[in-house]
C-alpha cells in the first residue's frame, strides 16, 4: 500500500480527505524506473469539479497511453487544507505517487474559466514553484496550459512557459519526443522551449514582444526569435473516430459533481450564435460514428460500474444519429442494466420530449430553454435561432406530456439591448405561464413553476462581439432591478449572476499581458476560488487594479474599432477576423445567418479540411 | 435469498465514509452484473445493508454487508469485484443466509478493536484495571435529538487489556448499546489525567459479534 503524503492529524481534520489520497478505481500506477517524463496535470479548482471534466480525463488517458510518460493529477486544495499545507510547510503533491509537483518534468493546466486564474497562481505557489516564468530555473517543471481560456493566452502569458492551442490529441506526442531528445542531448530548458517553436499549435510567450500605442491599444505584437511563428494555428482532430477515448476513466471514491459516464457525440457546433466562443473556437463540427459510440457506452459502463450515461456536445439535438443512439442506450443498456440516461443540451421539441419522457422522473425534472434574449429582435442580433413560437409550442408539448417546471436562461447587456428587450424576458415568462393555464385542468400536472436565470454578457475573444463594449456595472444593476420588479413572482423565481464577477470576466476575457499583473496582485491580496461565491471578494481585485494602475473599463466596456490589433490576433482558429467582423455588422443590423447545415458562409474553417466543412 | 459478505477496509480506504462506501459497492456489483435485487418504485435502489458502519478514520478487518439477490451468484464474481475495487477494500468471504436469519445490521452486539498507542505514558495494566474499577464511567454523548447527555459506558466495556503497544477492546456495538472506542480512550485519558489527542490512537476494528446463548459469536460463523 502506498504511503500517503499527509498524516492522519491533517487528513482527519479537513473536509473530504479523499480529495487528497488518489487510489480511485482505474487509477494508473506505473513503474517509475521505466518512465522518462513525469507530467502533473491540473484542473485548478477543487477535486470534485476537476474530476468531472471530460477534457482532463481525455488527456490523462492520452498521456498515460505512452509507456515513457506517467501523468498524475493535482487539484487546488480546499482552503482548509491550504492552511495546513502552509502551516506545516508541505509542498503540493500529486495524487498518484504523492510526490512533490515541483519535481515533475511538466506541470500542465487546463483553463476552463477565467476566474480560475488566481487558483493557477496559488497552485504554483503551494508547489513552491516561482510564479513568473522568467523566475523559474532548470529545477522547476515546465509549466504549460491549454483549454478554452487559452485562445486568449495573454493575461496569463507571464506565468506559463508554453501554451498549447487546440485539441491535445494532435501534437503532444511530438512535444514529448522533443523533450526526450533535448534531455538526451544535454539541452537546457531554454533549448527545449526553442525547439517547441517548430511545433504547430504551440505558443511560447517569451519569444514574443508587445508594444503599445499611447491610447493603450496594441501597436505591434511580434516574434523576437527568428524561429517563432508569427501565427499560431490551432490544432484540431480531423477524425474523432480514430483518436483515443478514455474507456477506463477514473471513478472517484467520493461523489464528484457528475458521477456518470460521459459519451462525447461530437466536437464543434454548426450554429453561429454571435456571443458564443465555444461555437467559434471548436469549429468545425465533427461527429463520432454512432456504432462506435454504442460500443464505447457498453464498454464504459462495464469498466466503471456507473449507473448513468450522459451525452455531451454543444447541442446534442444536432447529432445526426441521435435517435438510433438514444434508442440503443435506453433499450439495450438502460433497461437491462438499470442505467439512466441524462440528456443535457437538447432542443425541446416533440422528439426530445419523447426521449426525455422515457428517461426522466417528470415530477422532478424540468424542461430547459436558453433563448438568451427576451425579444425576437435581440435574438436575431445574437443569431440565436430559437423563436418564441418554438418556446411556447415546446412548453405546451411539455406541459401536456406531464412536465410542470420550466427553466429559462438569458443574458443581459447584449449589444443593442434596450429596456424593451429586458422587459421581454419577463413577458416571455408570462406567456409561458398563460400557456400552462390555458390548458384544461385535467391535463395540467404537478406544481407549475418557472425559474428565470440571467447572466451578464461578457464579450469574448474570437466571437463576432469581440469588438463590442460590455455593459457597465451600473447598467447591469439597473437592468437587473428593473427586471426583478417586472417579474410575476407568483409563479416565477428569478436568479441573477453577480455583476462584479461578470465585469472581471470581461477584463480577463479580452485582456492583454498587462492584465497578468492584476491577477498577480489580486492573488497576493488573497484572491482564490473566485468562481465560488463564498470566497469571491471583489475588494482584492479593486485593490489590484489600483496597485497596477490598470483601468478595467479599457478592457471591459470599451468598444473597439475595426482596425484594432487584438491581443489574440496572432492565433489562427480557422474562422477569420473578416468573417467575425461581417457577422458583427450583420448582428448590429439584426440580420441572421444560417447554420452550417443550411448553408456554408465561408467562415474560413475550410482551410482546416476536416469535419463538416468538407461536405461543401 | 440473502448473502452475507465479509469485507475489510484498510489503508487509505479509512478516509471513505459510509455513503461513499455503499456507492463503491454498488459500482462493483454493476461491474460484474451481480444478481442483486432492487427495491421497487421509480428510483429502484439495490438492496444491501452494512452492519455497524465505521466512522471515517478507522480501518477494519471484519466488516459485514448483507445483500439480497435474485438468483445464485457465480463465485468468480467476487474475484472480479476485488480486482475492480480500490486498493484497501476487499471481499474476504461470504455465507448464504437461511430464510429465518436476521440481517447483520440488527444482530450486531459487540466489536473487537485494536488501538495502537503512539504515546505510552501511564498506560499500564494496573492503571487500566483501576479505570475499569470505577463505579461509573461517564462520557458526554449527543442523543438522537442532538442534545448532549451524560451516559455511563461502563456496562458496554466488555473487555479492555494492554497487549504490547496496543489496547485491545471488546465493546458493545449496535442498536441496543453502542460504545465507540473513542469514548473509552477519552475517558481513560481523563482518568489518567492525560491530554487527549485523538491522533495518538490509531484504531482498527477486528471483528463484529452477535449474541448466542449468552456468548459472543463472530458474524463470520
Ligand atoms: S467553413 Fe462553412 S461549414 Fe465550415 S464551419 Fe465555416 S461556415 Fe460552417
Amino acid at each position: 500500500m502506498k504511503q500517503l503524503r499527509l498524516s492522519d492529524d491533517i487528513l482527519l481534520s479537513v473536509e473530504k480527505p479523499a480529495r487528497y489520497i488518489g487510489n480511485e478505481i482505474n487509477v494508473i500506477s506505473k513503474d517509475l524506473s521505466q518512465i522518462d517524463i513525469r507530467f502533473a496535470i491540473s484542473f485548478p479548482d477543487v477535486y470534485e469539479i476537476g474530476m468531472s471534466h471530460l477534457g482532463l480525463s481525455i488527456l490523462y488517458d492520452l498521456f498515460n497511453r505512452r509507456q515513457d510518460v506517467y501523468c498524475e493529477r493535482v487539484f487546488s486544495p480546499w482552503h482548509d487544507l491550504e492552511e495546513k499545507l502552509r502551516e506545516n510547510e508541505i509542498p503540493l503533491f500529486t495524487l498518484e505517487t504523492q510526490e512533490d509537483v515541483k519535481n515533475f518534468d511538466f506541470l500542465g493546466f487546463t483553463l476552463q474559466y477565467e476566474m480560475s486564474y488566481t487558483n493557477l497562481l496559488n497552485l504554483l505557489d503551494l508547489a513552491n514553484i516561482p510564479l513568473f516564468s522568467k523566475e523559474r530555473t532548470e529545477k522547476d517543471p515546465i509549466v504549460c496550459a491549454g483549454g478554452p481560456c487559452t485562445y486568449n493566452p495573454e493575461p496569463v502569458a507571464d506565468f506559463v512557459d508554453f501554451f498549447y492551442i487546440g485539441e491535445g490529441e494532435v501534437m503532444f506526442g511530438k512535444i514529448f519526443d522533443l523533450y526526450k531528445a533535448n534531455r538526451k542531448n544535454g539541452g537546457s530548458k531554454e533549448d527545449f522551449l526553442e525547439s517547441l517553436l517548430e511545433v504547430e499549435g504551440v505558443y511560447v510567450p517569451k519569444y514574443y514582444a508587445v508594444t503599445y500605442k499611447e491610447n493603450g491599444e496594441i501597436q505591434v505584437f511580434s516574434p523576437t526569435h527568428p524561429k517563432a511563428k508569427s501565427v499560431i494555428r490551432k490544432q484540431v482532430v480531423k477524425d474523432l473516430d480514430v483518436v483515443a477515448y478514455p474507456l477506463k476513466p477514473l471513478v472517484p471514491l467520493i461523489q464528484p459533481i457528475h458521477d456518470r459516464v460521459v459519451l462525447e457525440l461530437f466536437r464543434g457546433c454548426i450554429h453561429a450564435c454571435r456571443f458564443c466562443q465555444a461555437g467559434m473556437v471548436y469549429r468545425p463540427m465533427r461527429e463520432k460514428n454512432s456504432d462506435l459510440l454504442m460500443e464505447q457506452a457498453t464498454e464504459l459502463i462495464k469498466n466503471t460500474g456507473l449507473d448513468e450515461i450522459s451525452l455531451v456536445s454543444l447541442n446534442s439535438s444536432d447529432y445526426t444519429d441521435l435517435k438510433k443512439l438514444t434508442d440503443y442506450l435506453i433499450d439495450e443498456i438502460g433497461r437491462k442494466k438499470q442505467v439512466n440516461l441524462s440528456l443535457p443540451s437538447l432542443r425541446i421539441d416533440s422528439f426530445s420530449l419523447d426521449i426525455m419522457q422515457k428517461v426522466q422522473d417528470l415530477r422532478k425534472s424540468s424542461v430547459t430553454f436558453a433563448p438568451e434574449a427576451g425579444t425576437q429582435r435581440l435574438r436575431d442580433v445574437i443569431n440565436k435561432g430559437l423563436s418564441e413560437e418554438a418556446i411556447i409550442n415546446g412548453s405546451k408539448e411539455a406541459f401536456k406530456g406531464g412536465w410542470s417546471r420550466v427553466k429559462l436562461y438569458f443574458m443581459m447587456g447584449l449589444p443593442t439591448e434596450t429596456i424593451e428587450d429586458v422587459e421581454g424576458i419577463a413577458q416571455l415568462g408570462n406567456k409561458i405561464t398563460d400557456t400552462y393555464f390555458s390548458l384544461s385542468k385535467e391535463s395540467r400536472k404537478g406544481r407549475f413553476k418557472i425559474v428565470i436565470s440571467t447572466s451578464f454578457f461578457v464579450p469574448k475573444a474570437f466571437t463576432p462581439f469581440q469588438w463590442a463594449g460590455q455593459d457597465t456595472y451600473q447598467s447591469f444593476i439597473e437592468k437587473r432591478n428593473h427586471l426583478n420588479k417586472m417579474i410575476n413572482k407568483k409563479h416565477i423565481q428569478y436568479n441573477s449572476h453577480d455583476a462584479k464577477l461578470s465585469m472581471l470576466e470581461g477584463v480577463m476575457a479580452r485582456g492583454d499581458r498587462r492584465v497578468g499583473q492584476v491577477i498577480y496582485k489580486a492573488w497576493k491580496n488573497g484572491a482564490r476560488f473566485d468562481a465560488w461565491s463564498e470566497f469571491f471578494d471583489f475588494d482584492h481585485w479593486i485593490k489590484a487594479f489600483e496597485e497596477t494602475q490598470v483601468e478595467p473599463s479599457f478592457y471591459a466596456t470599451r468598444k473597439r474599432d475595426k482596425e484594432e490589433i487584438f491581443p489574440w490576433d496572432f492565433i489562427d482558429i480557422g474562422v477569420t477576423k473578416a468573417y467575425l467582423w461581417r457577422e458583427y455588422e450583420r448582428g448590429l443590423q439584426g440580420k441572421t445567418t444560417p447554420n452550417c447545415r443550411k448553408a456554408c458562409v465561408n467562415c474560413g474553417m475550410k482551410s482546416f479540411d476536416g469535419g463538416f466543412c468538407s461536405d461543401y | 435469498m440473502t448473502i452475507r459478505f465479509k469485507f475489510r477496509k484498510t489503508g487509505c480506504m479509512k478516509y471513505i465514509g459510509h455513503l461513499d462506501l455503499i456507492r463503491l459497492f454498488q459500482k462493483a456489483f454493476r461491474k460484474v452484473d451481480f444478481p442483486i435485487a432492487y427495491s421497487s418504485g421509480y428510483n429502484p435502489h439495490p438492496l444491501l445493508s452494512i452492519a455497524a458502519p465505521l466512522s471515517v478514520g478507522i480501518t477494519s478487518s471484519g466488516d459485514y454487508m448483507d445483500v439480497k439477490i435474485n438468483e445464485n451468484m457465480n463465485e468468480c464474481m467476487i474475484d472480479k469485484m476485488n480486482e475492480f475495487l480500490p486498493e484497501g477494500l476487499d471481499f474476504l468471504s461470504y455465507t448464504m443466509l437461511g430464510e429465518s436469519q436476521k440481517n447483520a445490521m440488527s444482530i450486531v452486539r459487540a466489536a473487537t478493536y485494536q488501538v495502537r498507542l503512539k504515546v505510552l505514558d501511564k498506560m499500564t495494566q494496573e492503571n487500566i484495571t483501576a479505570y475499569l474499577a470505577q463505579e461509573v464511567i461517564l462520557t458526554q454523548k449527543k442523543n438522537k435529538k442532538k442534545i448532549t447527555v451524560e451516559v455511563d459506558i461502563k456496562k458496554g466495556i466488555y473487555d479492555l487489556a494492554l497487549e504490547k503497544d496496543d489496547l485491545k477492546m471488546v465493546l458493545a456495538t449496535g442498536s441496543v448499546l453502542n460504545v465507540k472506542p473513542s469514548f473509552v480512550i477519552k475517558t481513560l485519558c481523563a482518568f489518567l489525567k492525560l491530554n487527549y489527542n485523538p491522533f495518538d490512537y490509531v484504531i482498527h476494528r477486528e471483528d463484529l459479534f452477535y449474541l448466542r446463548d449468552g456468548r459472543l459469536i463472530s458474524l463470520d460463523t
